[in-house]
């Protein structure tokens, strides 16, 4: 770049060197042939230039005729601009300052967004892979995955893929991690090769193939600190024996994202495999399905050939009717997950761009309020000859320069903020790993550059325009404003104030809603409750000795000491994960279609000391007890609201209901043994909703987690906890472990959100407006100065002059803060989801907001105002 | 009493540079522009200066080349001199000029 603008400056100057010389040798040669003729050697000289014509215009015409002379303009507007605005600092750092903001937050939100939306599977010739899913974005069924990759015409190979927890062990200390159960064939699918070692081959893809495991990059690095000779080495997963193969390429980082596996084993690898039974009906794990085009075949080649297959799936299968295939382009990110991150994205970037809105309205107040002072230079410039057209460019080049500059800072500091984000990753329930990586790239720069274009035209050409049209004449008169002129700057503040204050009272009301949801009772007590998520999928348990396995933990972990009490749970409460099912009680029949709403009650299964440990009373009946296992009457604990739904006023103890599927089918019957207090399951702002407990014991989940009261800091009995379970069971895996305070915190993630979100932006638009609100009184109140003094000589009070300085900018602000409000209440009606016991046009947000921004307002005019009515009148009225 | 001089008319200054190449050979700016003048006799006012960007355009057009040699008094000149391309075009020119004249000719004519 900088080589060819060199080029470039380098021939201009060769070029003006040489027609120099040109007409020099012109000149002297006419001035010769004078001074024969007998002219003086002065005369001579004046003489020929007159003959000449004018020097300097035959060298813009022949400049003209090169047809370099947009640039060379170009060039000469930009020096021209730099040295304008080093000659006003303040100007200029107040464009720049607020462009970078406004550029700077769309940036950031676009280098997030754009890999997210346009990354594509990695692999050899990428451009041939797509992504398979069942229905609209269902995992495939490993049986239809199967028959797919064996009848397919267009795709020359399929892989099948899934995130799995599994568990971990070197030496003694077993982890529990995410991986990826993968066929044989998908790192041949992808085209992907080992950095050490080897890949996954179909030949490991065999129930009777020993256990090899390849791991990504990160874990060689972290888990066995890069050792080099890793291939070969002994691990155990899930207390199989394996071996490791080989090593992933660091770049590689699994098809999942934005799950990142550890490791991949074979899907049919030793205890990975699944059971004869379940194969039989088709009951395996599904899967996440890759397929390889043929070259030259698409994507609706794809589509009709396995639609065929699906559509003989659906026949012959009952499971099947009614399932579709559908593909999509292979991008790294699953087609549903980049369709939320779409919607979610769309409406970041209508706020970010609303502030960018904001600091182009603010900046194009701020030229035109210049644009105004400089009526003089501009007028000069006309009668000089400046054509009107020129002028335009000449101010245009001028925000060009402002926006320009404002977007290498806008990058800069992207980057800066995007190396800091990509170096944070969050741990999620559940072991997985979870990292946001912005994308530093040209990406980044062009949509800079873009914006900075835009923003350009948006703040210089009304401007420019508008300035370039003073007549020559209208300019040596112009010294007083005209009406209009006046009213375009106060509407451009109001506009702003408008669209500061839906930001602002946004901001409030969710913040607001955040105070409240985190005063909301939740119906349990997790003060100095540990959560520790476990995993025993592996061992296939069935429900009987599941149960004992639970019991007998249990009883291990109250040994250590400093528990007060424990329980199990499939599912954390507020941890945003929940589980209905349909319920008839007994006598009930199953509702038409459309009244089902009525019989969706949430489920959790808990183990014994449940409630205890959450501290959530027993309204009447008892808890469960090890007891209750399979073989044993069914029985459920339900709370207040779902008695009163189904039993009303009667006593529902002892009273049975059975779980409905929707069809034909109903399960056992289960009696009603104890009644709790109704409490907040999902989310924090959900309503009272009916709700029973079922136990482990009998309604069997292989993946709880462990809720341990101690009268401690929780998470300092975690290595005590883990001794203990060593002792209990060498290949126990404990993961997520927190307390669960901080866990429930997650549930009100979404307001959190959203809340520092919209206050970010709320406070950069309020800088913005107060900024723009300043700089444009300031302005108008230099423009009286001369009026001011007058007043001031002829005996008007200080205060006096304020308020009628003031006047007019609290009329404006006033209309700008109500637009607003207005605006805001609509806007807060759409976030109705995320607002917990706060009314959308809530008062004190609303209120609050509207006294702050008008105060800000009213200090922004008053400040300049205050200072020109301080003026001494003598020196207000030599002004101009 | 001879007429005032006029401008140059709009278009004819390429054609009177090809010309005067073409006659003349090589020539510098100056040279160009005094032959102009010579045969024009005082009839035209001719701004010396706009010689150049003439040249300019003529050169990018390919009908004329330029080369740097040294002038009557011993300073660096650029000499043009006219193309194959120029003359084709300066005989093309000169046909479609008398065309031009000859209309102009019967229209006026027959108009007095």
């Amino acid at each position: 770049m900088r080589v060819f603008l060199s080029r470039l400056i380098g021939a201009f100057r060769r070029r003006d060197a040489d027609l120099d010389e040109e007409i020099q040798t012109h000149l002297e040669l006419l001035t010769e042939e004078n001074i024969k003729q007998g002219m003086a050697r002065d005369q001579a000289r004046a003489a020929a230039r007159r003959a000449f014509g004018g020097v300097a215009q035959t060298k813009e015409a022949h400049g003209d005729q090169h047809g370099f002379r947009l640039v060379e303009d170009f060039l000469h507007d930009t020096r021209f601009g730099l040295r304008f605005l080093r000659k006003s600092p303040g100007f200029a750092f107040t464009a720049v300052a607020t462009l970078t903001l406004g550029i700077g937050v769309n940036v950031l939100i676009f280098s997030f967004a754009y890999p997210i939306l346009t990354t594509r599977l990695p692999g050899t010739e990428s451009e041939r892979l797509v992504r398979i899913f069942e229905n609209r974005d269902s995992n495939v069924f490993y049986a239809d995955y199967e028959a797919f990759r064996d009848q397919t015409r267009v795709l020359e190979d399929l892989a099948a893929s899934q995130i799995e927890g599994l568990s971990l062990r070197i030496g003694d200390v077993p982890e529990h991690l995410v991986g990826m159960v993968v066929s044989g064939n998908y790192f041949h699918v992808l085209g992907i090769s080992a950095q050490l070692g080897r890949t996954l081959t179909p030949n490991d893809d065999r129930p009777d193939a020993p256990g090899v495991v390849v791991l990504t990059d990160r874990s060689w690095r972290t888990r066995f600190g890069a050792d080099p000779g890793i291939v070969g080495r002994p691990v155990v997963v899930n207390g199989r024996p394996y071996t490791v193969v080989g090593v992933a390429p660091p770049r590689f980082l699994g098809t999942a994202v934005p799950v990142i596996p550890e490791m991949w084993v074979a899907w049919h690898a030793p205890g990975f495999a699944p059971s004869a039974e379940d194969v039989v009906r088709r009951r395996e794990r599904s899967a996440q399905v890759i397929g390889r085009l043929k070259p030259g075949q698409t994507l609706q080649d794809a589509q009709q050939d396995l639609a065929h297959i699906a559509a003989d799936l659906a026949t012959t299968y009952p499971e099947n009717h009614g399932r579709t295939v559908n593909l999509y382009e292979g991008y790294l990110v699953a087609p549903a997950l980049r369709a939320q991150t779409l919607g979610f994205l769309t409406v970041l970037l209508t706020l970010t761009a609303l502030v960018l809105i904001v600091a182009c309205v603010n900046l194009a107040g701020l030229q035109l309020a210049r644009g105004a002072a400089r009526v003089q230079e501009i007028g000069i410039r006309l009668a000089l000859g400046a054509g009107r057209g020129r002028l335009v460019r000449q101010l245009l080049t001028e925000s060009l320069l402002l926006s320009v500059l404002s977007s290498i800072a806008a990058v800069v500091s992207v980057v800066a903020v995007g190396r800091a984000l990509a170096s944070w990753s969050a741990v999620m329930p559940g072991g997985m790993t979870l990292t946001v990586a912005p994308e530093i790239g040209w990406n980044i720069v062009a949509s800079a550059m873009a914006l900075a274009v835009a923003t350009t035209v948006l703040v210089g050409l009304l401007p420019a325009l508008r300035s370039s049209r003073i007549g020559i004449v209208g300019a040596s008169y112009w010294t007083t404003s005209t009406g209009s002129r006046l009213r375009g700057q106060a509407f451009i503040v109001a506009a702003q104030l408008c669209l500061t204050t839906v930001l602002i009272v946004l901001a409030a009301v969710l913040a607001r809603s955040l105070a409240k949801a985190q005063a909301l009772d939740p119906g349990f007590s997790s003060d100095g409750v540990l959560s520790a998520s476990i995993d025993v999928s592996s061992r296939s348990f069935s429900p009987e000795p599941g149960a004992r396995f639970y019991a007998d933990l249990r009883e291990s972990v109250e040994q250590v000491p400093g528990v007060i009490s424990v329980g199990l749970a499939e599912l954390v409460p507020l941890t945003l994960s929940g589980r209905s099912r349909l319920v008839l009680k007994e006598g009930q029949n199953p509702p038409a279609r459309t009244d089902r709403e009525s019989v969706v009650v949430f489920t959790n299964n808990v183990s014994p000391g449940f409630l205890d440990t959450l501290g959530i009373p027993l309204r009447g009946g008892r808890d469960f007890e090890d007891r209750d296992r399979v073989g044993q009457p069914d029985v459920a604990i339900i709370n207040e609201t779902m008695a009163r739904r189904y039993w009303a006023d009667t006593n529902p103890l002892a009273r049975r209901f059975r779980i409905w599927d929707g069809l034909e089918g109903f399960g056992p019957w289960i009696e009603v043994v104890g009644i709790v207090h109704d409490g907040k399951y999902v989310t924090l702002g959900e309503e009272p909703r009916p709700f029973f407990y079922r136990p482990l014991g009998q309604s069997f989940a292989p993946d709880v987690t462990l809720l341990i009261k101690t009268a401690r800091e929780p998470l300092r009995l975690l290595p005590t906890l883990r001794t203990q379970l060593r002792t209990f069971d060498p290949d126990l895996a404990v993961f997520s472990a927190a307390a669960l305070t901080d866990q429930t915190k997650l549930s009100v993630l979404p307001v959190r959100l959203a809340a520092s979100v919209a206050m970010v932006l709320g406070l950069i638009v309020l800088v913005l407006a107060a900024i723009g609100i300043y700089g444009v009184t300031a302005y108008q109140m230099r423009r009286r100065t001369r009026e001011v003094g007058l007043r001031i000589a002829l005996g008007a009070e200080p205060s006096r002059i304020v308020a009628l300085l003031t006047r007019r900018s609290l009329r404006w602000t006033a209309g700008g803060i109500g637009c607003g409000l207005v605006l805001a209440a609509f806007a807060a009606a759409i976030l109705r989801t995320l607002l917990y016991g706060v009314s959308a046009v809530d008062p004190v947000a609303f209120g609050g907001v509207a006294f702050l921004l008008g105060t800000t307002a009213y200090a922004a005019a008053y400040i300049p105002a205050r200072r020109v009515s301080r003026l001494d009148p003598m020196v207000a009225l030599r002004c101009e | 009493m001879p007429s005032p001089p006029a401008d140059v008319p709009y278009g004819t200054l390429d054609l009177m540079v090809l010309k005067t190449l073409e006659q003349m050979g090589p020539l510098h700016g100056y040279g160009i522009a005094r032959r102009i003048e010579q045969i024009a006799e005082g009839m035209l006012a001719l701004n010396q200066g706009t010689i150049y960007p003439a040249l300019l355009r003529l050169e990018q057009k390919g009908w004329i080349v330029s080369e740097w040699g040294s002038s009557e008094n011993n300073r660096r000149a650029k000499f043009y001199s006219i193309t194959k391309a120029g003359k084709k075009q300066l005989a093309a020119e000169k046909e479609s000029w008398a065309r031009t004249v000859a209309m102009m000719e019967r229209m006026l004519g027959e108009e007095s």
